[in-house]
């Protein structure tokens, strides 16, 4: 039986030239990248290709995909966030396609990888604390000073405020990442057990891998949630302040 | 674990930029604006559909106002025709009976003194005729001849004492 782990090997694909001393050669994570894009590309051409009154189900999907997130961004951050829509549209999509074609058997999760995480985590993070300063300024540092408070509790409260700020992209990447790797290892645990176990027991691990399948759907779902919802969350921090 | 290979962190980083960045403009710039347009174009039609609807049910109740008071008005002009018809006719009936009642009253006062004079006429030709068969029964009761003149006096007390009760 193989290891648990093997699934996250990265495995070069098409071998291309290095890139100033880099390999960057096409791998199995970039194909599954390159798959989310395309999902992600072909439902939303899907919603706004034909422009009909009334729409067709792909139409209609896409509709409520797009809908959804634009409420996501509206409801968390405020009207005044649409124009970072976009932003946070392609986050969303990219993540949940992302997890979404790792459900499938032999695919592989590119979000399970902390590099890639942690990449869009910080682009996130780096966004948001520029729009911050190019809002507010130097006032932007008021978002660690919240209103009401002593200047003595300050001493403490501010050092506290700014490391969970810093902290941000680290916990946002690190959830996604581990909720990810933490949910294909325990399934491909329990289908090798099915695989392994005799006739008679089998059963068992192969209803419960059935459960645990469908709890990484939604699974896979909430994540691509949760990280989209972080976000608008940062942007209403870097748009208002507290 | 072949997630901390830092070996692959820099092919991944690469396609994440690519990929991710790819989408992200063709969204911006081309996706999402096509369904924008579709969902303002919808929005719109449907506010410019309620908009309408809205109009229509004003100019409805302006509408109705107008067919109730036009009723009111028209029931009123009933009432008011139907009473001018009332006293209308009620005074032509009191003025018909009021003109029977004096044809009546002439009428009756016309016979009244036909029946007078008939009745006087009656008495005077029933006084001779009296006068007459008392004489000639007070000569046959009598043998004697009546005194023509106080027979007649008798006979006119009596018959106008009649003449009085009767009348």
């Amino acid at each position: 039986m193989s290891s648990p782990l093997h699934q996250f090997e990265i495995k070069t694909l098409i071998e291309l030239p290095k890139l100033a001393g880099f390999d960057v050669s096409f791998t199995n994570s970039s194909l599954a990248m390159v798959v989310s894009v395309v999902m992600t590309l072909l439902l939303t051409s899907f919603a706004g290709r034909k422009q009909a009154l009334i729409p067709n189900r792909l139409q209609s999907a896409g509709e409520l995909f797009y809908s959804f997130v634009h409420s996501l961004v509206t409801d968390t951050a405020g009207k005044g966030a649409a124009s970072y829509f976009p932003l946070v549209f392609s986050l969303f999509a990219f993540i949940l396609f992302g997890n979404l074609f790792g459900m499938f058997p032999f695919a592989f999760t590119f979000t399970s990888h902390i590099i890639v995480t942690f990449a869009l985590a910080m682009l996130v993070f780096l966004f948001v604390t520029i729009l911050g300063f190019v809002k507010h300024g130097l006032h932007f540092f008021r978002l660690f000073a919240p209103h009401g408070v002593p200047w003595y509790v300050l001493i403490l409260l501010a050092p506290i405020e700014m490391f969970s700020y810093c902290m941000r992209p680290v916990t946002i990447s690190l959830r996604l990442f581990a909720n990810m790797m933490a949910g294909h290892i325990v399934l491909k645990v329990i289908i090798a057990m099915t695989v392994s176990a005799g006739m008679a027991i089998a059963v068992f691990p192969f209803v419960l891998s059935l459960a645990i399948i469908a709890f990484e759907f939604f699974i896979a779902c909430v994540q691509a949630y949760i990280f989209s919802l972080l976000t608008c969350v940062y942007i209403k921090d870097a748009l208002e302040l507290h | 674990m072949p997630q901390l290979n830092p070996e692959s962190f820099v092919t991944q980083l690469f396609w994440l930029l690519l990929t991710f960045s790819t989408l992200y403009f063709l969204l911006k710039t081309r996706g999402l604006p096509k369904i924008k347009a579709v969902l303002e174009m919808r929005e719109k039609r449907v506010e410019n559909d309620l908009q309408q609807a809205r109009e229509l049910q004003k100019e409805a109740t302006i509408l109705k106002g107008m067919l109730e008071s036009n009723q009111t008005e028209a029931q009123q002009q009933i009432r008011r025709i139907m009473d001018d018809m009332k006293t209308d006719i009620a005074r032509t009936v009191v003025i018909r009976q009021n003109a029977l009642n004096a044809e009546i009253a002439a009428e009756t006062a016309a016979a009244e003194v036909r029946i007078k004079t008939a009745r006087d006429e009656a008495f005077a030709s029933i006084q001779e005729t009296v006068s007459v068969v008392a004489a000639e029964c007070f000569a046959k009761l009598s043998g004697g001849q009546a005194q023509q003149q106080s027979v007649r006096d008798s006979v006119r007390v009596v018959t106008n004492d009649y003449q009085k009760l009767a009348s």
